[in-house]
């Protein structure tokens, strides 16, 4: 058997590519805007989502579940904006406890459709650690197509949302909307994850949007490069990751892509340690933030 | 011609039911460098955002040259407050500048020529087209204050509105930022300065409005400056505050 | 009988999470105690195959090790790396997270004992199988008797080092000031975290760990400000959520341990509504308007 020919394999490389660079791309802007943790919730959040659409429709159509998850995601959102406005919270517990909550509800929904015994069909626990294998070919031209939608839209707008990411207050006296903008990003976000979490699992999905830039972000710090070396390490990631999960038998996908991006942070890291070191025995340091 | 860059009117805000600022009204001269002095935690900060709407304020008007803010809005410029900005973020000295040439109508975020000579004679300016290529946080405190200055000026406003320009700033840089200012002033531009330290009031500003969580004086420095108004308006507390901090 | 000592089991996990949750709250370490819950994984899976048994003690304690290493790991990346500390926690513990489960998915076949649900949900359902009985009587469980020690040492650290851990959830910078060494108290905590999530995962998994240091403590914070009560407030909202939820879970036929969670989750949602709009009608009558 050739591997490279084999249709699921093929199938496999092509599903992981799409969904890797779609989540490193809009990762990038989720990463300069501070919300790598924001995304981990999201993508707990959407469990429920996934199960409750289940539920209802008793089908286990992509488009069905992905519909679910971006509900549940986008109330998600919602919750955490709210509580932040609302409470004293600060930023990490109202994380912590929309994604504990979300996430419960989830599994509680999951061991009560394990306990009608219908999950034989459904499938759903592989939304935990993702199963590449659960994603039809259609599935992957319905990704493709929403893949290059989110990309043109990170390509047009991508002054905006770096700006905006750095300094929201001036765009907004400036007369931009923030609140628009905000919504475009967080609906990519979700939508980057809900595609996602068929072949990676809620529970590792947002490491597949910040691992990538993690590591662009210690070669370089513009923002053109960092996008382009953070979709180039998801797709590394995606291929390593998957081609990594067919060499033993029952192996989960994602699992497997966050361990070859880690090896790539790691590399990212060794590289800014020793560029750092030398740059700092060639040229005298102007003294930082003196 | 309107002679006042900014009117205020009843100004009062509210964080978490307690009151930041409690009714100020204001008027500020167009043409001028203007100071607003206050300790620490007086509300200066809060009155420049609700001013210019990045707070919503519980009651007040606010005029720009006689205008609504939104009829106004790219000919206003508002330089942050320096601790408020993160110095670590992935951005360079050229990029932050040429935020300066964004406009919100243009759909297509392109940076034309012209745009581009603007970026380069406002880092010229700021004496920092050496540095434009660097990351933000590799510059010293006074290059840090004049990176915002310098998309003030790309921005080509006719308001400037700066929160603590001079504190984490050597001398030198404090001189230089002084001069573009006398300059833009001298070519008709506004400027407003939040600034928390009453003893280098003479010598940067033409008017000085006193804020202490509510507006406590208002008028020319050298009326303002006398040791009478001072002492009527504050008693001894700012005083002391001020160069306490300094 | 059965149903009692589960209960018992809930509760010495619940207690000490409610407890350590509030400190974490405070000085904005939730989510690294989150990371850590995750990152103790690889460690437990370990200790497991190398043991093939649940209840050695140093394995585990070191499996706890791995848990404060990955604090200090995520330190490094944000202080010398320059990552920012969100970035820096989901790259830390996503990677030992996966590293754990690809190691329980290579030997699913010769461990039959753990598998990838019982990383999510915990065996609290099973754990009463494990009795210890003792001169002819039952004393416990073997997750009782793992549990008990870290409830002792929990409290025990709370009452003895009350004044010097409320000087470092509130304010370290003032902790500076006196003199006292922050970084050790902060190491203290977060090796009670590790503790706790390595003895807890067997009963509630590793994630629904982050759940129950959370919701108990801030619920409890939104209606107080003052440490002591707080803390108070959080075990009695812990507690709670333990009993309610078993009960709704036998009775829902579903899983105990997320509906625990869940649980807590509604009593944190009711006080925060109940806030919300009693402080909404204030605020109408004071008109403030803030963003
Ligand atoms: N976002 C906020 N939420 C609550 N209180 C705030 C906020 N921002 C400022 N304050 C409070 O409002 C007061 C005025 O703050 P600020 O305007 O920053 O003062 P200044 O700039 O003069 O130092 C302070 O007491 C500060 O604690
Ligand atoms: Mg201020």
């Amino acid at each position: 058997m050739n591997y490279f020919t084999d249709p699921t394999i093929q199938r496999m490389f092509l599903g992981t590519i799409v969904i890797g660079v779609t989540a490193s791309a809009v990762g990038v802007f989720a990463f300069l805007r501070k919300k790598a943790l924001v995304g981990d919730a999201i993508s707990h959040a959407i469990l429920p989502g996934v199960a409750v659409a289940y539920i209802a429709t008793e089908t286990r159509e992509t488009w069905v579940l992905m519909l679910g998850a971006v509900i549940a995601g986008w109330l998600a959102t919602q919750f955490m904006d709210t509580l932040s406005r609302t409470t004293k919270l600060k930023a990490d517990a109202v994380v912590a406890i929309v994604l504990s909550i979300f996430f419960a509800i989830g599994l509680v929904l999951i061991s009560w459709i394990q306990g009608t015994g219908k999950d034989a069909q459904a499938g759903l626990s592989d939304f935990l650690f993702g199963k590449i294998a659960a994603i039809s070919t259609q599935d992957i031209y319905a990704f493709a197509v929403l893949a290059v939608c989110l990309l043109f839209l990170l390509l047009w707008k991508y002054k905006t949302f770096y700006f905006l990411a750095f300094n929201a207050e001036y765009l907004k006296v400036r007369g931009f909307s923030i609140r628009w903008n905000d919504m475009l990003i967080s609906t990519a976000s979700i939508l980057a994850i809900a595609m996602g979490i068929q072949a990676v699992g809620v529970v590792l999905m947002s490491a597949l949007l910040i691992i990538p830039v993690a590591g662009a972000r210690m070669l370089t710090f513009r923002i053109l490069p960092l996008m382009a070396i953070s979709v180039l390490f998801g797709v590394v990631g995606a291929v390593g990751g998957a081609f990594s999960s067919t060499l033993a038998p029952n192996m989960p996908t994602g699992p497997w892509i966050i361990v070859v991006l880690f090896f790539i942070v790691i590399v990212c890291l060794v590289i800014r340690y020793f560029s750092e070191r030398t740059k700092r025995k060639t040229i005298p340091k102007t003294q930082p933030n003196g | 011609m309107e002679n006042h860059c900014i009117t205020v009117e009843n100004l009062q805000v509210n964080y978490h039911q307690q009151v930041a600022l409690e009714s100020v009204s204001v008027e500020l001269p167009a043409g001028k460098i203007t100071g607003i002095i206050g300790p620490n935690g007086s509300g200066k900060t809060t009155f420049l955002k609700a001013v210019l709407g990045i707070v919503t304020p519980a009651t007040g008007i606010v005029r720009f040259f006689g205008e609504e803010l939104d009829k106004v809005r790219q000919q206003v410029a508002y330089v942050p407050q320096r601790e408020s900005v993160d110095w670590d973020f992935p951005i360079s000295v050229y990029d932050v500048v040429s935020m300066g040439r964004l406009n919100p109508k243009r759909w297509w975020q392109r940076v034309a020529a012209e745009d581009l000579r603007i970026i380069q004679d406002a880092l010229a300016q700021v004496s920092l087209t050496e540095l434009q290529h660097r990351q933000i946080g590799q510059l010293s405190g006074g290059q840090q204050q004049r990176v915002f200055l310098a998309r003030a000026l790309a921005q080509q406003a006719s308001l400037i509105v700066m929160d603590e320009p001079f504190v984490g700033v050597d001398v030198a840089s404090q001189d230089s930022i002084l001069k573009v200012l006398q300059t833009l002033r001298d070519e008709g531009k506004s400027i407003v300065i939040v600034h928390h330290d009453l003893s280098t009031v003479a010598n940067y500003f033409d008017y000085v409005v006193l804020l202490n969580n509510k507006l406590v004086a208002a008028g020319d420095t050298k009326v303002m400056l006398k040791p009478e108004t001072l002492a009527k308006a504050y008693g001894h507390s700012l005083l002391f505050q001020s160069t306490s901090e300094s | 009988m059965g149903n009692g000592l589960i209960i018992i089991t809930a509760l010495l996990v619940a207690l000490p999470a409610s407890l350590l949750g509030v400190f974490l709250m405070m000085r904005r370490l939730v989510m690294v105690g989150d990371a850590i819950s995750h990152a103790v994984l690889p460690g437990i899976v370990v200790a497991y195959l190398i043991t093939e048994s649940r209840d050695s003690f140093p394995m585990l304690l070191g499996a706890a090790v791995m848990g404060v290493l990955t604090t200090m790991f995520i330190d490094f990346l944000n202080r010398r790396i320059r990552i920012q500390q969100d970035a820096a926690i989901g790259t830390a513990f996503t990677f030992l997270f996966a590293v754990g489960v690809l190691l329980i998915a290579f030997f699913a076949g010769t461990n039959t004992d753990l598998d990838q649900e019982c990383v999510l949900y915990g065996d609290l359902e099973t754990s009463f199988l494990d009795q210890r009985i003792w001169g002819g009587y039952l004393v416990g469980t073997g997750a009782i008797f793992q549990l008990l020690p870290l409830n002792i040492l929990v409290l025990t650290v709370i009452v003895f080092a009350f004044r010097p851990l409320t000087v470092w959830a509130f304010n370290s910078d003032f902790g500076k000031l006196l003199g006292m060494k922050t970084g050790r108290w902060q190491l203290l905590m977060m090796s009670l975290v590790s503790i706790h999530a390595v003895f807890s995962f067997e009963s509630v998994g590793a994630i629904m760990v982050v759940g129950m240091l959370v919701l108990p403590a801030s619920a409890a914070y939104l209606i107080s400000n003052k440490l002591s009560v707080v803390l108070f407030l959080s075990a009695t909202i812990g507690i709670l959520g333990c009993v309610v939820g078993f009960f709704v879970a036998l009775w829902l036929n579903v899983s105990i341990a997320p509906t625990i969670v869940s649980i807590c989750g509604l009593f944190f949602t009711t006080i925060w509504l109940v806030q919300w709009l009693r402080g909404e009608r204030k605020v109408i009558q004071t008109g403030a308007v803030t963003n």
